[in-house]
């Protein structure tokens, strides 16, 4: 449990550090799966789930960014 | 007397010729037909024959056809999208025998028709951001969460990702977070009608032009911002230096920027500015534009020709 609560406080952190990285919903959506993925009991199965968090994000980020 | 005479006429001839070349500060747009698409993302552009080819909201391909100044929309016929549900797709990439290729999510490459079936799928064992295409080799936009390290791939024979492609190297962001740096790494290449492609980075006022073999060379674009990425990131409608780039047969670079919208214009996507470069990146006027504009689908010895925010199709004269 404290192993999980301190990852997801790493990842949190790691996000918050980049200022106001809040591109409309991308970032919730991505703070929330975070948060699902830290719940996730198995180191592996966290870790990947984390990964597909971040390429969410990227696909959210990627129509606002580089979309036409 | 005649010789005073002659000198006048250099001089006007002079300045005509000058200010044929100089750009309008305010670009007119005609109309031309549409609209061709809605307010959703196009995701991807191929030229294929005498059509322009656009990946629309995912799930739609609209095929333009300039010379006829018509527009059809089809559905891409995946499994998913016949079974009820969506398989997203991002990015076309089109050959000259007509061929035309698409990611469907972050793993799958897909050959696709212009009539949107979907012709062949190829699982790529690991997650991709774009697809392209240069000379007869497709182009893999890595999902890149370590760099530095090569933006793009080359397909094999097989059309896998097989070699890097170009010397575009993906950037760190020591301050920012992972999937941060990752979307901030993601590169877009724009149309050519010569053998090199413009393709940039979303906050920077500079493109990489590349030849078909990966040969690059940085151009630097005058009078555009750069934008921060934290500016960038945190905008739901972020202000692009480059939203769309063309290299004309000409050599000539046109640029489409965010620019600044008009005072009590409605925000939405598009570019207020049409910018013209050199190939050597020597600016050759910016103009803005009275209505913003999605993508260029093609500029010719007269006229570039546009997609509005509106949907429709507009030629701005050339400069």
């Amino acid at each position: 449990m404290v192993k999980k609560t301190l990852l997801a406080l790493v990842v949190l952190a790691g996000f918050a550090a980049t200022p106001q990285t809040a591109m409309a919903g991308c970032a919730t959506d991505l703070i929330n799966c975070y948060g699902r993925a830290a719940a996730i009991d198995s180191f592996w199965y966290r870790s990947a789930a984390g990964l597909d968090c971040e390429l969410d994000f990227t696909d959210c980020a990627r129509r606002k960014l580089i979309g036409r | 007397m005649h010789r005073a005479g002659l000198l006048v006429l250099a001089v006007v001839l002079g300045a005509c010729r000058v200010s044929s070349r100089q750009a309008p500060a305010s670009a007119s747009l005609t109309p031309m037909f549409g609209p061709v698409i809605g307010a959703e993302v196009i995701g991807g552009r191929a030229d294929a024959n005498d059509e322009i080819v656009l990946l629309a909201g995912g799930v739609d391909l609209v095929r333009i056809n300039l010379a006829a100044r018509r527009s059809v929309r089809v559905r891409l016929r995946t499994v998913a999208g016949q079974q009820g549900g969506r398989d997203d797709c991002w990015n076309l990439a089109g050959f000259a025998d007509g061929s035309l290729w698409t990611l469907k999510g972050r793993q799958t490459l897909a050959r696709i028709s212009t009539d949107g079936a979907v012709v062949s799928e190829t699982p790529l064992g690991e997650p991709y951001f774009g697809l392209f295409a240069a000379g007869d080799r497709l182009l893999f936009q890595r999902a890149d969460f370590l760099p530095p390290g090569p933006a793009l791939l080359a397909g094999g024979a097989d059309r896998r990702p097989a070699a890097a492609w170009s010397t575009i190297a993906t950037r760190t962001f020591p301050a920012l977070a992972r999937a941060a740096v990752a979307a901030l790494n993601m590169v877009t290449c724009g149309s050519t009608e010569t053998v090199e492609r413009a393709c940039w980075f979303p906050d920077e006022p500079a493109v990489f032009l590349v030849t078909d073999d990966g040969s690059t060379r940085r151009v630097l674009l005058p009078g555009l911002d750069a934008v921060p990425p934290e500016t960038l990131l945190t905008s739901d409608n972020p202000r692009r230096p480059v939203r769309d780039a063309y290299v004309d047969a000409a050599g000539t670079l046109w640029i489409l920027s965010s620019g600044m919208p008009p005072p009590g214009a409605a925000e939405q996507p598009g570019g207020w500015l049409l910018a013209s470069y050199a190939s050597d990146g020597a600016s050759r006027g910016i103009a803005r534009l009275p209505e913003a504009a999605r993508l260029i689908l093609r500029a010719d010895t007269r006229n570039v020709t546009l997609v509005t925010a509106s949907g429709g199709v507009g030629q701005v004269p050339r400069w």
